[in-house]
């Protein structure tokens, strides 16, 4: 009988194995091995035309920090993302509650308002790119007749900086709408009716009854927006490479043209690993819930 | 009498509003349609909503002459490739995951591990494994971008798939051992077909991710014999930079086809996909 059991428990403890021992490896080979060498690159002088690397300390996170477009394109994610992350919740919000207010169409609604956030990055930023076009695009058209003179709104340090912004906004509000829209769904009419029949007003009901409901998804879906914003770099590598002057430069740009094109992986990784903590640090209280639910 | 007349305002208002955030939301969208099938002259003129006349002609093109047939071939193959594997690696690691009673050392650390993926910026990991390929020689294949989507996408389902398989009850298993199943036929006869949903719901998503990935594909591709499709349209951007809107149109048509598939018919399954980190998480 004991032996029985004992191979039944040899036989789970294979199938455990079996079970996870392939995606191990794959995770093991293709994050933790390149964690752990973007810590060490990032100390070295590592070219990758060279080959060669020898240690350096902290002179790449010396050079980085002295580098003016460095502290920009630092300044220009942070930036980027509170205004991003914080216009695309409120718009998604009221949206969500308009939609959810309709009799009719909520759902071909939802979808179609859906769609921006389904196309890829670089299908968007063409598509404003065509728009915006101070030759032919339809916006330029558009401004023209009214009386404005053409512009060019991605090579004008003033307006290229929110020109990607509202690009950004307009793809990926339907993603914050459908994530509060979700949770609208899971506020009980029965407490919003008692709160109307106690004479409570439609801000009252959202103030006391429906946002105390949805209050968690929604720092969830910021949550999300952060995290996905900080990483900007199809839009601004597509419609400005970063320019004019830096002023749309993201980390990620960054490093893709000063250490990934000029091949400086030693740098590369320096600035790489600047990112990563700053991910970690902004969203660090998001991590240790969503651990610690799942354990 | 008045909040009759009140009523028919909101609804004026409502309607009024619904317009205008369509047309903010589709505008862009039936722009590039029109760009794409509108005769060339056209792209050129005075505005017309309506395209007066159709044609094929940019399609043509951006498939005999720019690439695109590879391009889409590249893409399919890469999403679906990568999917496959994530889905197999993945929903094998999640549902061991799942069960506390497949208790194994590295459990904790390994679940915490495989929700910063997801955290971390793709540049985190990028340079090493740009060595490692260069080493073994892939960086002129097609391999760097179905591991990088992998990647991405292996962590994505074990984590979506844990709380499918949580949802189901550890007792069923039981019972089925009782009457002599093996740990391999429980997950596949009882524990895959009841989560079926949740697995339609991440491969959609999944395959989203991976069509439409752009920063680990710049990156890790040398070749253009290599080039996915959103890499093939940033090409388009820069040689046809000034003019050719119908050319750089259809080929941001060609980009959307797929999702547009899966809302025509799975939209459900992909819908639950994207919104369920609001409720599941």
């Amino acid at each position: 009988m004991k032996k029985q059991s004992a191979k039944r428990q040899g036989c789970k403890a294979l199938f455990a194995y079996e079970m996870t021992v392939p995606a191990m490896a794959v995770i093991l080979v293709m994050t933790v091995y390149p964690v752990i060498f973007t810590v060490l690159y990032s100390f070295t002088d590592y070219n990758y035309l060279k080959g060669t690397y020898s240690w350096i300390g902290l002179k790449n996170y010396k050079d980085l920090f002295s580098n003016a477009f460095f502290r920009q394109s630092v300044w220009n994610t942070i930036l980027f993302t509170l205004i991003a992350v914080a216009v695309e919740i409120v718009l998604g919000l009221l949206l969500a509650l308009y939609v959810n207010s309709l009799k009719k169409g909520k759902k071909i609604f939802r979808t179609l308002v859906l769609l921006p956030y389904l196309l890829p990055a670089v299908t968007v930023a063409l598509i404003w790119r065509m728009m915006l076009s101070p030759n032919y695009g339809i916006v330029t058209h558009i401004i023209e007749d009214l009386g404005i003179p053409s512009y060019n709104w991605f090579y004008d340090m003033k307006t290229a900086f929110g020109t990607i912004l509202v690009i950004d906004i307009w793809q990926n509000t339907p993603f914050a709408f459908l994530l509060i829209y979700a949770c609208l769904q899971g506020v009980s009419e029965s407490q919003k009716e008692a709160a109307a029949i106690d004479g409570a007003g439609y801000v009252q009901t959202f103030r006391y009854v429906v946002f105390p409901n949805i209050s968690g998804g929604v720092a969830l879906c910021a949550m999300l927006r952060t995290i996905d914003t900080f990483r900007l770099f199809e839009k601004v590598n597509i419609l400005t490479g970063g320019g004019p002057a830096g002023s749309t430069s993201t980390i990620t740009q960054f490093m893709y043209t000063y250490g990934i094109k000029t091949l400086k992986f030693g740098f590369a990784s320096a600035s790489s690993l600047v990112m990563t903590i700053l991910v970690l640090v902004l969203s660090a209280g998001y991590v240790k819930k969503a651990i610690s639910a799942n354990e | 009498m008045k909040i009759k007349r009140k009523n028919i305002w909101i609804t004026g208002a409502k309607a009024v509003a619904g317009g205008i955030i369509l047309i903010i939301a589709l505008f862009p969208i039936y722009w590039l349609l029109l760009m794409a099938i509108r005769p060339a002259n056209q792209n050129m003129e005075a505005i017309s909503l309506i395209p007066r006349g159709i044609t094929f002609q940019y399609f043509r093109q951006l498939f005999q002459d720019k690439g695109f047939d590879v391009a889409l071939k590249n893409s399919l193959i890469n999403s679906i490739v990568s999917l496959f594997f994530s889905l197999v690696l993945g929903l094998c690691t999640s549902y061991v995951l799942a069960r506390k009673r497949f208790d194994f050392p590295v459990r904790k650390p390994m679940t915490g591990w495989i929700f910063l993926i997801r955290i971390l910026p793709p540049v985190a990991f990028i340079i090493p494994l740009y060595i490692i390929f260069g080493k073994l020689g892939i960086l002129e294949t097609r391999l760097p971008i179905i591991l990088a989507c992998i990647l991405i996408n292996l962590p994505l389902v074990i984590w979506f798939m844990l709380t499918f398989f949580k949802d189901v009850p550890e007792e069923m298993e039981e019972s089925a051992k009782m009457d002599g199943a093996s740990e391999w036929q429980i997950f596949f006869k009882i524990i895959l077909p009841l989560v079926l949903p949740g697995i339609a719901a991440v491969a959609m998503l999944s395959f989203m991710y991976s069509w439409n990935e752009y920063t680990y594909s710049i990156i890790l591709t040398r070749s253009p014999k290599n080039y996915t499709i959103p890499l093939a349209l940033a090409v388009l951007n820069t040689e046809d930079n000034v003019t050719n809107f119908g050319l750089v149109s259809a080929g941001g048509i060609t980009s959307f086809l797929p999702m547009a598939l899966f809302v025509l018919f799975a939209q459900n399954y992909l819908i639950s996909g994207l919104s369920s980190g609001a409720v599941k998480e």
